[in-house]
């Protein structure tokens, strides 16, 4: 009887997997040969996550230099089971496992650089869904703007951290107008974007973004404009909403469910 | 207005580093082929770019992941939507995969690993096929793989394989010229040989790339000019089966434009200096 299809993909994962598991009788040739071979597949599988990963989170490797950073994928990849073709999404644990790993732990603001770099990458792939703007806003009765409900576009994503994040991150952007910070503990608010087709950051004040915050949270207009003046009575909507439209933070809204 | 969807002539592999160049210049290329998971994104700039350049050039949408030979293929229904949903997209002239597999249990590997070549290898890629053309309301086309290894169990050569399979699924071949050269030089298997098992199938499209000869193994690296002994197989491959579309691939550091469009001539050159041979002749 020979060996199921099953059982000869298994041995040979597995082999992929990990460095001790047996291939013996698995392959043509002598043994020393497969193991080289074997080596060279187990390369490849490691260059595509750090290819996949290193593309998601640029700044990370930057920071964490190349070596490490292809430690960090190799051992993500192989503890982390992804079921998708799509290398794409490889990503998705990569800020929780930065967050945990060990060797990393002097280091506790790299997990949410992560977290915003894929939160980028999310943005750049998002659909291209219609924005609200000015002109749909005005057209709204007046008496029902208090009560609006506005959903964030599929290509905005608020963030929050404990540490300085977005100062970081912008210190390793091409034109950078922010050096790295001497101290990264400073709590940072920031907005994921995507006003035409690069995804960015913008840094918040706390009133802005505890009513941006509100808002994706369900909460009606008047009440999360209430939020972010009670957070800190600087927040000038009057200033805000006109920003949040031109940068198309927000969905047109749906008109079949609003009637 | 939208071009005609057929792929004919001479293409080369779309890749990010070489988006402006296509938008701002739409250089002289009959096609374009991209990696299909590159656009299984929602929206955003790679789709938009793809969309905008669909206007001017055929596509060929060229699938990595669905890993069409895996035994335990979770993922592979939800690859194949997105696949379908990308084809409806952008109308492509064609849509081809890999004879390869790529995961177990739970698990996508994210490579083109080889098949064991054996009588239940073919019913499953047969099965999944027809499953895939039916579910893209098109021909698919398998396009054979380098490998590094060969499996012990293997009963029959990859080319018979695929030849089989779109014998009985009614599937195209993308024969991967530089692939059949690779094998060659890891397995001691005789590239034209490899070509006669498909002498009555006319492959859809040729893929034609660099290779990095190693210690140990020919690796398929896609990152380097095409080597004069793969040229000389393409131009074999030519007499035998008459002009077939032509894909220049190159994936790792990646040059600028006009090196690929060097290649595109020179694979123009090659086609046109190959002379059809006595025993196969295609009208």
């Amino acid at each position: 009887m020979p060996e199921a299809l099953a059982d000869l993909q298994q041995r040979f994962g597995a082999a992929l997997l990990d460095p001790d598991a047996p291939t013996a009788g698995l392959f043509r040739g002598p043994s020393q040969h497969t193991a080289h071979c074997i080596a060279l597949y187990r390369g490849n599988l490691a260059a595509n996550w750090g290819k996949a990963l290193g593309n998601a989170c640029p700044v990370l490797r930057t920071l964490v230099g190349e070596d490490c950073f292809a430690a960090l994928a190799r051992q993500y990849g192989r503890c982390h089971a992804h079921d998708e073709g799509d290398l794409n999404t490889l990503g998705g644990g990569f800020a929780s496992f930065v967050a945990n790993f060990e060797a990393l732990a002097p280091y506790p603001y790299l997990g949410d650089v992560a977290r915003l770099e894929w939160a980028l990458h999310r943005s750049h792939y998002a659909l291209d869904a219609p924005r609200l703007d000015a002109s749909q806003l005005a057209a709204i009765d007046p008496a029902r703007i208090e009560t609006l409900q506005l959903r964030l576009h599929p290509a905005t994503t608020l963030l929050t951290s404990p540490w300085a994040i977005d100062d970081i991150w912008f210190a390793h952007q091409p034109a950078a107008d922010r050096s790295l910070p001497a101290d990264p503990r400073r709590t940072s608010r920031m907005v994921v974007l995507r006003p035409a087709w690069r995804a960015t950051v913008r840094s918040l004040a706390a009133g802005e973004y505890a009513a941006l915050d509100a808002l994706s949270c369900g909460a009606p207009l008047g009440e999360a404009l209430e939020q972010g003046f009670d957070t800190d009575p600087r927040f000038d909507p009057a200033t805000a909403i006109p920003g949040w439209l031109a940068e198309g933070l927000f969905a047109a809204p749906n008109l079949s469910q609003e009637n | 207005m939208t071009i005609d969807s057929t792929i004919h002539g001479f293409g080369i592999g779309l890749r990010a580093e070489h988006y402006r160049d296509f938008l701002d210049a739409r250089p002289a290329v009959d096609w374009l082929e991209v990696h299909a998971e590159n656009y299984f994104g929602d929206g955003g700039w790679d789709l938009h770019v793809l969309e905008t350049l669909r206007a001017d050039y055929p596509i060929s949408v060229h699938g990595v992941g669905l890993g069409i030979g895996s035994a335990s293929a979770s993922h592979f229904e939800r690859h194949l939507d997105r696949l379908a949903a990308l084809a409806a997209r952008v109308d492509p002239g064609l849509v081809s995969e890999h004879l390869s597999w790529a995961s177990l249990p739970g698990r996508h590997l994210g490579d083109l690993l080889p098949m064991p070549l054996t009588p239940e290898a073919l019913e499953l890629v047969c099965e999944r096929v027809e499953r895939a053309q039916s579910r893209l309301g098109r021909q698919l086309l398998l396009e054979n793989v380098s490998s590094h290894l060969r499996f012990e169990a293997d009963t029959m050569g990859e080319t018979d394989f695929l030849a089989t399979v779109a014998r009985r699924t009614g599937c195209g071949v993308l024969l991967d010229v530089n692939n059949l050269y690779v094998n060659q030089r890891n397995h001691q298997e005789d590239a034209r040989a490899a070509m006669d098992a498909l002498s009555k199938l006319r492959p859809a499209e040729i893929h034609l790339a660099g290779h990095l000869v190693t210690e140990h193994s020919v690796v398929d690296h896609h990152g380097d000019r095409v080597a004069e002994p793969v040229w000389a197989l393409y131009r074999d491959a030519v007499a035998r089966f008459g002009p077939v579309p032509t894909l220049i691939e190159w994936d790792t550091d990646v040059p600028p434009l006009a090196v690929l469009l060097d290649e595109v001539e020179r694979a123009r050159l090659a086609a046109a200096s190959a002379r059809p041979t006595a025993e196969v002749c295609h009208a």
